[in-house]
């Protein structure tokens, strides 16, 4: 492996979108991602009847389509609700299984979302800036979580648990298999690709020359990464741990065959809906997917409203 | 003031690198101390990469920097000393104006516990103070005019505000050479000409050693006390600007320089100079070029003159005066450009002509009007190509 000093051609130029006058870290949707017809409109109008119907058949088309898309989700969410006014008021949910399932999901999946957010940052930051042979190849084992089906993963954290190694790791740890750490391991597990891949796309938005530049003024290496990288990448770096935490929180397959499905034992809120489904107890299956959908959006708006602010 | 002393401040040293296609062949450079020195090159000719080996960020194959009698050749970025102010400013977008400029003080006192410390707990509305910390931010912010930016965060600074806190920031901790990338190209045109003597007069006033890298013609004519022009990873010429604008030292260095009218010929000599055979017209030239020597000429479109019928003709003038007819005519706000064809000349035109704008009038000229234009003889500029085939 070798340093920065041997980089591509980029020392100078970078090549990174962000430049001094863009906002850091952003990735703003341009005024340009709205849907604009007048122009088209406009042209169509000078073309006469054909144009103008053609144009219509298409833009129906894709609003038909894109209508159908969110109407399905309404629907899903609205017969979801529906579903839990009607029963609540028949069947009590057993409130204690749901806080503990809640409290084991948020307790989980903040440990191993800021754990891979430790092991990512050096990572992330390795790979935007170093060029070394099987570079390419580091980026896709790592890529590989986000693409393989979690109960693989589970599946292999099994299977390498009952190896002499995974003994002795277990030895380290205390027990991993069929227990809360287990949970946290198998979280990590799936979501560290997924931060890897975010905070790399952060890291190389910025500009190479500021580092250069904070060097240039007498700063070592790690001072420059603390003191400008780190700065400059904090919108991305809450971003990326908002977007794994939530993933985390909803890590299913991965836990269940690590740390299998024990009641008020390893019952994540995923778990824990799979156990209600499978004991027909539709009514605390509704609560568990309530909070997991209002966790998700949750999630989801303060990405993007962090996107839009400047922190 | 440049002073020159015996040993430069600054001395690159036979520098080779090569990197992919491109390589920096044999580049040495000398800066005596305080002097202003513009690097000039068109695009592509490895200025960019020189000035990594000399902030650090890339390492040559083989040669030597010296600087401030240092041999920093392997010396890290940080430990080197050179104050940088790329082309982009890159000001720092989470710290205000003032954060900025005491960025690089603030390095000086810094170790590893003051940075986790400073990370985790001080992130905001810490300062390194101390009375020359504060002291050399006011002297810089005064010197630059910048005063009033000091609490401003730099996104919304114009363009000039930028480049003066960027110099500011590299002024700062008192580098012992200062790098200017293209300091310009994110200036808007018209503003340009009035801030290239803000820059130098504030670099000349602190003393500091610059670099100054361009392809800017007017820049480099403007500010550099000495210019060195860097050409296909070659430094080609070296020298005082005047030297280099009246007697660059090749014909691409000419071209680079935007100079027309580059001729090929063979040398007679003659009494009073030397008589240049360009095949459809001659040239008399003050330099003594042997018999049969091929030579390249090149007459700078503003050392070619119009010839006023009527009127006495200069004797810088008189042994070069052609005849023909104005081609083309190329009106622009502050000049004119013509094409002149030569009588019975088969090509489109001969020269290219520069002169103010108001030539056009005293000399009533207008398109396919027949003219005399005459070569200012001091100014005509000659290279020997090729020894003497005679015996």
């Amino acid at each position: 492996m070798s340093g920065p000093d041997s980089r591509g051609s980029e020392w100078g130029k970078g090549n990174g979108s962000q430049r001094p006058g863009a906002r850091p870290g952003g990735q703003s949707p341009g005024p340009g991602g709205r849907f604009r017809a007048d122009e088209a409109g406009l042209a169509a109008g000078q073309q006469g009847l054909a144009g103008r119907v053609s144009r219509n058949a298409f833009d129906t088309f894709l609003v038909g389509v894109s209508s159908l898309l969110v109407l399905f989700f309404v629907v899903l969410m609205g017969s979801m609700l529906a579903e839990l006014f009607s029963r609540s008021f028949r069947q009590t949910p057993h409130m204690d299984e749901v806080l503990f399932a809640l409290r084991l999901s948020l307790v989980t999946a903040t440990l191993s979302s800021m754990l891979a957010m430790a092991v990512s940052i050096p990572v992330a930051y390795m790979l935007s800036r170093f060029r070394f042979p099987g570079r390419n190849l580091v980026d896709t084992l790592l890529d590989l979580p986000i693409v393989l089906s979690p109960i693989a993963l589970g599946a292999m954290l099994l299977i390498f648990f009952n190896t002499p190694w995974g003994s002795a790791l277990e030895g380290i740890l205390g027990p991993v298999v069929f227990e809360a750490k287990g949970i946290v391991l198998a979280q990590f597990i799936v979501v560290v690709g997924l931060s890897v891949r975010l905070l790399k796309t952060t890291f190389e938005s910025i500009d190479v020359e500021y580092e250069n530049l904070a060097r240039s003024l007498g700063h070592t290496r790690a001072r420059v990464f603390v003191r400008v990288v780190l700065p400059m990448a904090r919108k991305g770096l809450v971003a990326a741990f908002l977007l794994v935490w939530g993933r985390a929180m909803g890590e299913f397959g991965a836990t269940i065959t690590l740390a299998g499905a024990t009641t008020m034992k390893t019952e994540t809120i995923p778990v824990a809906i799979y156990l209600s489904l499978e004991s027909v107890d539709i009514s605390s299956a509704l609560v568990f997917i309530t909070i997991l959908v209002c966790v998700s959006m949750g999630v989801l708006f303060s990405v993007r409203k962090l996107d839009a602010s400047t922190l | 003031m440049p002073r020159l002393s015996d040993r430069p401040h600054l001395s690159i040293e036979s520098l080779n690198l090569r990197l992919g296609d491109f390589q920096l062949k044999d580049v040495s450079l000398t800066c005596a101390s305080g002097e202003y020195h513009v690097l000039m090159g068109p695009n592509g000719s490895g200025k960019s990469t020189l000035m990594g080996c000399i902030l650090g960020l890339r390492r040559p194959t083989t040669g030597r920097i010296v600087l401030a009698g240092r041999n920093i050749t392997d010396t890290l970025p940080e430990y080197r000393r050179v104050g940088y102010v790329p082309q982009s400013y890159a000001l720092f977008p989470h710290l205000d104006v003032e954060a900025n400029i005491r960025f690089g003080l603030e390095a000086r006192q810094a170790t590893w516990m003051s940075t986790v410390l400073w990370a985790s707990i001080l992130r905001r509305g810490h300062r390194t103070s101390g009375g020359d910390t504060d002291e050399r931010v006011s002297q810089l912010c005064s010197l630059l005019g910048i005063e009033h930016l000091r609490k401003r965060g730099v996104r919304h600074l114009s363009g000039g505000e930028r480049q003066k806190v960027a110099l500011a920031r590299a002024l700062a901790p008192r580098p012992d050479l200062l790098l200017l990338d293209e300091p310009f190209s994110a200036i808007d045109e018209g503003v340009r000409r009035s801030l290239w003597h803000d820059l130098k007069a504030s670099v000349t006033a602190v003393g500091t050693t610059t670099i100054h890298i361009t392809h800017n013609m007017d820049e480099a004519y403007t500010l550099g006390d000495r210019v060195s022009v860097l050409m296909d990873g070659r430094v080609v010429q070296e020298g005082r600007r005047s030297d280099i604008f009246r007697r660059p030292v090749s014909q691409e260095v000419a071209r680079f320089l935007a100079y027309r009218n580059i001729f090929r010929g063979t040398a007679r000599p003659i009494a009073s100079g030397t008589l240049v055979d360009l095949g459809c017209f001659q040239l008399h030239v003050q330099d003594r070029i042997p018999l049969g020597a091929e030579v390249t000429v090149c007459m700078r479109q503003t050392d070619l003159k119009v010839i006023r019928d009527g009127s006495p003709i200069k004797q810088s003038l008189a042994r070069n005066v052609f005849s023909g007819r104005i081609k083309r005519l190329f009106p622009l706000p502050e000049s004119c450009i013509m094409w002149f064809r030569l009588d019975g000349s088969p090509r489109e035109y001969d020269f290219e002509l520069k002169f103010p704008i108001h030539i056009l009038e005293r000399h009533g000229l207008h398109e396919g009007k027949k003219i005399r234009i005459a070569p200012w003889e001091p100014r005509i500029i000659t290279w020997a190509t090729a020894a003497p085939t005679n015996t």
